[in-house]
């Protein structure tokens, strides 16, 4: 690889910082109450970036596949528990499943990705597979959170349909399989979506910083296809797998549906 | 002769300031039995004809269908047969037609067939022609879909047809011919029957001839 990018001084962030800095303050001149939280999710970015790196740095030296493998275990809990903490109706079990889609998802594709695809000698060299299990969570917990909403919206907000279908003599699949189908469809519109456009609109961030680190374009080119390929089939997986335990979840073997679990909305 | 329907002991989880929406409740149903179920609202009838039909839930008791205990996994066989028609009748997108239609999806009814015939003399009987088939069914008036949902449960041939304020939006013409055509439906076969909520007077002596009365979750 080719080291010719630019290294950033502390005062060359500070002067992106500036940036959030005034436009604090014209939120504060246009009363648009956007300050504290802007300025908190200013100081969460800087705090968690620079803590992320020294975890990385060390990771990186002491290459311990316990110490990669805790951390990739840590960071698809993060992401389980942050898919979950806005859910808008939330039911028991919401975490576990959570935790499940995610898990499974995020891993099996990973295993693909760095197995089948990479084809990295050590399946948990941290500097391919921190970053790649990075990515696929970031989408994955995307459509995961579109997804269990969706579904439990849809069946509850329809009710009266869903429990139409029921009282006509539907099996409970047969009654919650258009919301089945809308959660997954919400769940996996971004992702399609940006595999759409991208290239055309957007240059991934993934790409945008190997040009930056000086990777030839065809080359970024490659990685960015693979990684866009591993992410779109592990949030599907995961928009599936949700929407399928939600479903069990809401819906017991009396055909019955359990609206009287849904929580309130949040 | 046994019952068609018989519910002891009926339960439900829900409650009111700690007394439960539905208490022990017991009562059996017989082919002809035109049961009127009256009591006051918020006493527990639309809560009684759900529960026994597994949309709300069970605390305890017992249903017994045909003689025998429902089993879980013959739920919707038993919806089929025991067809609750809610108050606010639910139609989806689509027209009448297609509404109609798309219940013989539903695994439970594919030896069945969507005979369109039978549907146009029933709608006929309503003085509706062919072509309110083909209507938006989101734009049909509320007594239009109280119809519809009739229909709907007629043509799928159930045995026992629960009927919660069915006529409350229609006219009293279309009320009458509502009235009748579930009391024909009923004496066309020697093993239907019903239950009807309804708050009027003059329907409940018209319509039934059992009447059963409940106050605050319990049977009178």
């Amino acid at each position: 690889m080719n080291p010719q990018y630019i290294s950033l001084s502390p005062l060359q962030v500070a002067t992106a910082g500036f940036l959030i800095l005034a436009s604090g303050i014209l939120g504060l001149y246009l009363k648009l109450k956007i300050t504290k939280s802007l300025y908190i999710a200013g100081l969460r970015t800087v705090l968690q970036l620079v803590a992320m790196g020294f975890v990385l740095q060390w990771v990186f030296k002491v290459q311990s596949s316990a110490a990669v493998i805790f951390m990739m275990a840590a960071m698809t809990l993060v992401a389980a528990l942050t898919s979950t903490q806005r859910a808008v109706r939330p039911f028991p079990g919401i975490l576990l499943n959570s935790i499940s889609a995610i898990w499974i998802s995020s891993w099996v594709l990973l295993w693909y990705g760095s197995i089948l695809v990479f084809r990295i000698p050590v399946w948990t060299d941290p500097q391919y597979v921190i970053p790649l299990l990075g990515m696929i969570l970031g989408n994955s917990l995307n459509g995961i959170c579109l997804a269990v909403d969706r579904f439990t919206e849809e069946v509850y907000s329809k009710r009266e349909q869903v429990e139409l279908s029921l009282s006509l003599g539907a099996t409970s699949w047969e009654a919650a399989k258009p919301a089945l189908i809308t959660a997954v469809r919400t769940g996996t519109l971004p992702i399609i979506n940006s595999m759409t456009v991208a290239g055309v609109v957007s240059l991934p961030g993934m790409m945008t910083g190997q040009l930056i680190a000086g990777v030839s374009p065809l080359e970024a080119v490659k990685y960015q296809i693979v990684i866009m390929f591993l992410i779109a089939t592990s949030t599907i997986f995961g928009t599936l797998i949700i929407s399928l335990l939600g479903y069990k979840k809401l819906f017991n073997s009396w055909h019955q549906f359990q609206y009287w679990i849904v929580g309130k909305r949040s | 002769m046994n019952p068609i329907l018989q519910i002891k002991d009926l339960s439900s989880p829900l409650q009111r300031e700690g007394v439960p929406l539905l208490n022990s409740v017991s009562f059996t149903l017989q082919s002809g039995d035109r049961l009127v179920l009256t009591g006051p609202s918020g006493s527990g009838k639309s809560l009684l004809l759900r529960t026994l039909t597994y949309l709300d839930p069970i605390a305890s008791g017992d249903i017994f269908f045909m003689g025998s205990p429902v089993a879980a996994e013959r739920v919707p066989y038993f919806r089929s047969q025991v067809i609750y028609l809610g108050q606010k009748p639910s139609l989806s997108e689509g027209t009448v037609e297609d509404n109609l239609k798309k219940v013989f999806e539903f695994k439970v009814h594919r030896n069945k067939k969507y005979e369109r015939d039978r549907v146009l003399e029933l709608l006929r009987s309503f003085h509706f022609g062919p072509s309110f088939l083909s209507q938006p069914a989101k734009l049909l008036s509320g007594g239009e879909s109280q119809v519809v949902a009739l229909i709907r449960a007629l043509i799928l041939d159930p045995v026992i047809l629960l009927l919660d304020e069915p006529t409350a939006s229609l006219d009293s013409a279309k009320n009458e011919v509502f009235e009748n055509l579930v009391v024909s439906w009923i004496k066309a076969a020697s093993n239907r029957s019903f239950i009807w909520i309804t708050h009027q007077k003059e329907q409940e002596q018209r319509v039934g001839n059992r009447w059963i009365n409940l106050m605050k979750g319990l049977l009178n």
